[in-house]
């Protein structure tokens, strides 16, 4: 019985001893306070190519400090027809023209949103580069737009060709080609599949 | 069959003088973290258990721990831990007054904080453990022991980064068991 008494008042003292140890009482972790949208852009062309690092995103904790999280976070667009953002790279929707809420999410987070407008094309034409008379051969389409700021840009997007004959489109890093057989050729454009908006050329080689 | 009847009778043999039991454990417990995560915590705990086996030989033994934790490392107020852990108990019997057993299992908790992205934080953690019974008579016996348990944390999301934390814990602890 002395013996218990002993190892009780052993295990009693070391538990004591024991209870002095140190708290960490300041979080290691930082903590987020929110996250915003820090670099923007308010205007594209409805016909743009991507633009990439057009939007960042950073967090803020709550010691104030920032880091970027352009690519963690979900980039929201209240009307994607217009354009989307992923991770901070700007996609044209197949709408020509008009404003888009952009904002960014993460979990429960979100930011405020900003007002991306796009230009809406209002006419445009388009040619065959280098072409000479009545030569086959591979030759660079273009197409020129005119918007509604009278800016006048080439056209990047939403832009669909269609030839005939035995002639063949390739597309190869955003530039639009065609090889032209022998015989009549047309060539026709359509952009955001709207038939009013429907250009021609017609190109005979022998 | 042959062999389901060996086990069988192995089995029994383990728990020939098995009893159910409950127990109270009170003790301190101390926190250390790796990763280079600079941080400590200590805390007391208390434990309410039960199980079923033998005090000179084999039982197994389910817990629920609570710990109230003082410090704040993952949030500004970390709150309570609560665990549930599982272990097998190897006691010894050498004819003495006391029964000393070590223990191994493993076990699952949560710890409550105050994060924007997170309320709390889920923990698994491997237990071994080394202590003693001592029987005051056939239905009561005191316990002393300690506990090392490695935990390994759910991952902190700070949305840039998201890092899963380890520690290490050491507890003291004493109390007792009601054996029926």
């Amino acid at each position: 019985m002395k013996l218990i008494k002993n190892i009780l008042l052993s295990t009693t003292a070391l538990f004591f001893i024991s209870c002095g140890g140190d708290n960490t009482e300041e979080a290691v972790i930082l903590n987020v306070k929110s996250i915003q949208i820090v670099k923007s852009i308010d205007t594209i062309y409805s016909t743009d190519a991507e633009k990439e690092d057009a939007f960042s995103a950073s967090v803020t904790f709550e010691d104030d400090s920032t880091k970027d999280a352009t690519e963690f976070v979900t980039w929201n667009s209240s009307n994607t027809n217009i354009a989307r953002v992923v991770k901070g790279t700007i996609y044209v929707g197949t709408q020509n023209g008009g404003d888009t809420n952009i904002s960014i999410s993460y979990q429960d987070l979100s930011s405020d949103s900003i007002i991306l407008h796009s230009k809406k094309l209002l006419d445009y034409n388009i040619s065959l580069l280098d072409a000479e008379n009545n030569a086959t051969g591979k030759y660079t389409l273009k197409a020129m737009g005119t918007f509604e700021d009278n800016t006048t840009q080439e056209i990047l997007k939403n832009i669909v060709y269609n030839v005939n004959n035995s002639a063949e489109i390739t597309i190869e890093n955003d530039i639009t080609s065609v090889t032209i057989a022998i015989g009549e050729t047309n060539i026709t454009s359509t952009l955001f599949n709207d038939v009013t908006m429907t250009k021609e050329i017609i190109y005979t080689a022998e | 069959m042959k062999k389901t009847l060996s086990i069988l009778l192995l089995v029994s043999s383990l728990y020939s003088d098995a009893k159910l039991y409950f127990g109270l454990n009170y003790g301190s417990i101390n926190e250390e973290f790796k990763n280079d995560l600079d941080a400590q915590s200590s805390s007391q705990m208390i434990s309410f258990k039960g199980g079923y086996g033998d005090i000179n030989a084999y039982a197994i033994d389910l817990s629920i721990d609570i710990v109230d934790n003082k410090s704040s490392i993952f949030s500004k107020t970390d709150g309570k831990k609560y665990a549930l852990n599982l272990e097998f108990v190897k006691a010894f019997d050498f004819d003495t007054f006391m029964n000393p057993f070590f223990s191994a299992g493993f076990g699952s908790g949560q710890l409550k904080i105050t994060n924007t992205l997170q309320d709390s934080l889920s923990y698994g953690s491997l237990n071994v453990g080394v202590g003693t019974f001592i029987p005051i008579n056939e239905y009561f016996d005191l316990e002393i022991g300690y506990k090392y348990k490695y935990l390994s944390y759910e991952r902190v999301d700070t949305i840039v980064e998201k890092v899963s934390y380890k520690s290490h814990t050491n507890t003291i602890y004493s109390g007792f068991n009601l054996r029926f």
